[in-house]
């Protein structure tokens, strides 16, 4: 399908969502205040916050199940409120709770969804084993789904998103629940979907996985986006003070002193766990990583490894976001 | 043990007293309580015995409502757990069998009881209209307290016995219908069997069986007490010791065997065979929600074809019995007979209907699908629509079987109907399966019994209104000489109806489900 609407030109991408000023209210209660980001097509894009911070409230404005009070959000150019037929035809909204028709197996319940958006019986045919061999539940389609564990009923839920080949995907919270090797297995599916050129919009609460996932990320709390931007630069430390890892391969003597003593080098602290060959180093601003790495090699120390430090995901996400449950 | 029960009578009881809904159908009872009372005024203005029939009817309403609220509020005592799947954590924390079936059903039967507490004072005002004394009163109120363990005891057997309160209100209901039939299917077809047909033996037990019936019956005790020449009646009866004898038994049953009704582990992996799936399933049509709708809400080829073998042999066994009272008509259906088959088989496709709307939407309320369907790139209106075609198919047998009855004596039956009530029987059946549906889309087990009373409500003023635009139909028609006048009052009747009742009850259901799908 073409992301261009009349008058764009071809170099112009078109944003797969585009959130404006997007404000709402329940009985008083601001769910949403003046939200905005953009997501770009063919990207992962992770959507974090805490409970109550408006994510799912948010996820329900851009999947057309609720009309906001205030504000614009875009589909591939299209507007949720006005043509929310179109929007829906190019998204697959998986919720965080199972929705399923138990009494049904698995087949029939993606030829009930694959019939429900018009699709033939032929291409429901095959529509239906793509999405089976994607998710690895090939062998399943004649099981009955109240048959089938969590993450099986996961992967089901989200065969069921795909059979109408949408360009962007929502997922609500879809890895809550599922065992380590289940949630592997989920991601795994979701890097190949990215592969195959869809977007991925993603809520969870899985930090850790986000980080490796996605391509970029907004931050909301209390209904306000806290950041919004690629993942690089949200995890990239301070570039005021950049920070690196330095490992050596054998216990070296005065090395931290040695250290410290480099041009450019403004602290030099070993980690918690402390091992006497692992070292974090903290440069000033107009020092290279090169030239420090230059200057290292003239200690004659055995060098293994040497990393520019990344921000964990959990500690930005703690910055940013406040502290308590919104009341 | 105590401990236990005490604790989920607790919270149940809390539960049901924050939700408005049991409040609101109290208020409806008393309402019509008021109505019942005017009509029985007007009905007998100026004869005696006004507090009689008054109170007659509001009996009648009440074995009406225990049975149909007794298996629409029980069912779910035991199934909510087991679909909830918080059946296995209450039986590891130690809450025995006996403490989560008397946990769960002392708070619904305080909450049935107190519907007949809030009849107390208007049964008063029976005694102050005359015809009836407090005896009478108090016996019949025994005798329907009788009837609600009985009823809500085959319906928590059921809810113990089945996984899901669908199945669980089959199995009830199936069960009620019995009762109601063994003992007159007994008592008529028996003499009628020719001598020796059947070992003395069971012809015994089967007589039994109907005495038992004839006993147990809560219409037969409360014509009993009601009748005049018995001012003063016992308060305890054969009826009283039969229903509560069957419910402790029901009830020793269900705790009995609760654990081995109560899977531990998830339902079977594998359903039928994919060859026994295809035949029974298939592959799902265009219209993919009357589909799903009528293969797994309604029960599907299966119990469409299980439904028209009821209904035929429901006509066939009119005509036997026509064949062998009366030799001399045959086996077609003529006249009594053939309409007494026509009204069974207008109730029967009025009790499915309703069930049918109680439950076609609600389903999708339940297994949190709504927003899935919400998301399907079809509008709301079209979604309802489909859901309506599939119950539509799920009573074709039924309505097949009533035109057959009425091919087979079509004069008869014709000159027993008139154009008033055929539009008033059709204004019931609009009225109360959207009211069904509407309702059962705000409360849990209420729809249809609420709908049942709002449509005894209808049913006083349906006719009249019906009646009315008739005649001023006629009037108008005759006046510029239009033939049509049947046909008039007729489109005039539905134009009325649709525009001024069912379309703002359609919009608030598409009004409703929007709203739920967004939660």
């Amino acid at each position: 399908m073409s992301d261009l609407s009349p008058g764009r030109t071809a170099t112009e991408i078109v944003p797969a969502i585009s959130v404006m000023d997007l404000s709402h209210s329940f009985k008083g209660h601001q769910a949403l205040n003046q939200v905005a980001f953009s997501v770009m097509p063919q990207t992962l894009h992770g959507f974090v916050g805490p409970n109550g911070a408006g994510k799912t409230t948010t996820l329900k404005v851009i999947c057309t199940l609720l009309k906001p009070n205030w504000g614009k959000v875009q589909v591939f150019g299209h507007d949720v409120g006005r043509e929310s037929v179109s929007v829906r035809k190019r998204i697959g909204f998986m919720p965080d709770h199972f929705s399923m028709y138990r009494q049904m197996t698995v087949f029939e319940y993606l030829d009930f969804f694959a019939a429900a958006y018009g699709l033939s019986m032929g291409q429901r045919d095959q529509v239906i084993h793509d999405v089976l061999t994607l998710t690895d539940m090939d062998g399943r389609r004649n099981d009955l789904i109240s048959g089938l564990s969590r993450g099986m009923q996961q992967r089901v839920s989200l065969a069921r998103v795909l059979v109408h080949d949408p360009d962007l995907l929502l997922l609500d919270e879809p890895a809550s629940g599922l065992d380590p090797r289940a949630r592997i297995e989920l991601m795994e599916i979701l890097r190949e979907l990215r592969r195959m050129g869809k977007t991925i919009f993603i809520s969870s609460h899985i930090l850790s996985e986000l980080a490796e996932l996605c391509d970029s990320v907004t931050i909301i709390d209390r209904g306000q986006v806290r950041f919004s931007g690629p993942m690089d630069a949200l995890l990239d430390n301070s570039q005021d003070h950049p920070t690196y890892n330095l490992k050596l391969a054998s216990v070296e003597a005065h090395v931290i002193e040695r250290l410290r003593s480099l041009a450019g080098v403004e602290e030099v602290s070993e980690p918690e766990v402390a091992t006497g060959r692992d070292f974090v180093i903290q440069l000033s601003a107009e020092t290279s990583a090169n030239s420090f790495l230059a200057s290292v090699l003239t200690l004659e120390v055995p060098i293994v490894a040497f990393s520019q430090q990344r921000r964990h995901l959990n500690q930005a996400f703690m910055d940013l976001t406040s502290r308590g449950v919104r009341t | 043990m105590i401990s236990g029960s005490l604790t989920l009578f607790n919270w149940s009881l809390r539960a049901d007293s924050r939700s408005p809904w049991p409040h609101v159908i109290r208020a409806c009872f008393a309402l019509f309580m008021l109505l019942a009372i005017a009509a029985a005024y007007v009905d007998v203005f100026g004869a005696s015995g006004a507090g009689l029939r008054f109170f007659h009817n509001i009996c009648i309403l009440n074995v009406l409502l225990i049975s149909a609220s007794g298996i629409s509020y029980f069912v779910s005592a035991v199934t909510e757990e087991k679909e909830a799947g918080t059946l296995a954590l209450l039986r590891l924390a130690g809450v025995t069998p006996l403490a989560i079936i008397l946990g769960k059903s002392t708070s619904r039967l305080i909450s049935s009881l107190m519907l007949l507490m809030v009849q107390i004072p208007f049964t008063i005002l029976a005694i102050t209209l005359g015809g009836v004394l407090w005896q009478q009163i108090a016996a019949a109120y025994v005798a329907l307290a009788a009837w609600m363990a009985f009823v809500s005891t085959i319906a928590l057997f059921s809810s113990v016995r089945c996984q899901t309160p669908g199945r669980a209100a089959g199995l009830a209901g199936a069960m009620l219908l019995l009762f109601f039939i063994v003992g007159p299917a007994v008592t008529m077809g028996v003499p009628l069997l020719p001598p020796g047909w059947m070992p003395p033996v069971i012809v015994a037990g089967l007589e039994k069986i109907a005495v038992w019936q004839f006993e147990a019956s809560v219409f037969r005790r409360l014509t009993e007490i009601l009748e005049v020449q018995s001012a003063t009646p016992d308060l305890t009866s054969p009826q009283l010791w039969w229903n509560l004898g069957t419910a402790i038994v029901l009830f020793l049953i269900s705790t009995v065997m609760f654990d081995r009704w109560s899977p531990q582990t998830e339902t079977a992996m594998h359903g039928e065979s994919p060859t026994t799936r295809r035949l029974t399933v298939g592959r799902c049509w265009s219209l993919s929600l009357t589909w799903k709708d009528f293969v797994f809400f309604t029960g599907g080829r299966l119990f469409l074809a299980s439904n028209a073998l009821i209904c035929f042999l429901l006509i066939a066994g009119f005509a036997w019995y026509q064949y062998l009272t009366t030799p001399w008509l045959g086996i077609r259906l003529n006249g009594d007979m053939a309409w007494t088959a026509f009204v069974t088989l207008s109730i029967l496709l009025q009790v499915e209907i309703l069930l049918y709307s109680s439950g076609i939407l609600f389903a999708e309320v339940r297994q949190s699908t709504l927003s899935s369907l919400a998301m399907l790139p079809v509008s709301p209106v079209r979604i309802l629509l489909e859901k309506a075609a599939a119950c539509v198919i799920a009573v074709l047998p039924a309505i097949f079987c009533l035109l057959i009855v009425f091919l087979m004596d079509p004069s008869g039956i014709s000159g027993q109907l008139s154009a008033t009530m055929i539009m008033s029987w059709l204004t019931v059946v609009l009225l109360s399966s959207h009211l069904t549906i509407l309702l059962s889309l705000y409360t849990r087990w209420a729809a249809l019994p609420l709908a049942i009373l709002l449509t005894a409500g209808s049913f006083l003023c349906c006719p009249m209104l019906t009646m009315t635009t008739f005649l001023l139909t006629d009037i108008v028609a005759r006046s510029h000489n239009f033939r049509g006048t049947l046909l008039l009052g007729c489109l005039v009747n539905l134009t009325w109806l649709w525009l001024f009742v069912l379309l703002p009850i359609e919009l608030e259901i598409v009004k409703r489900w929007k709203t739920l799908g967004q939660q």
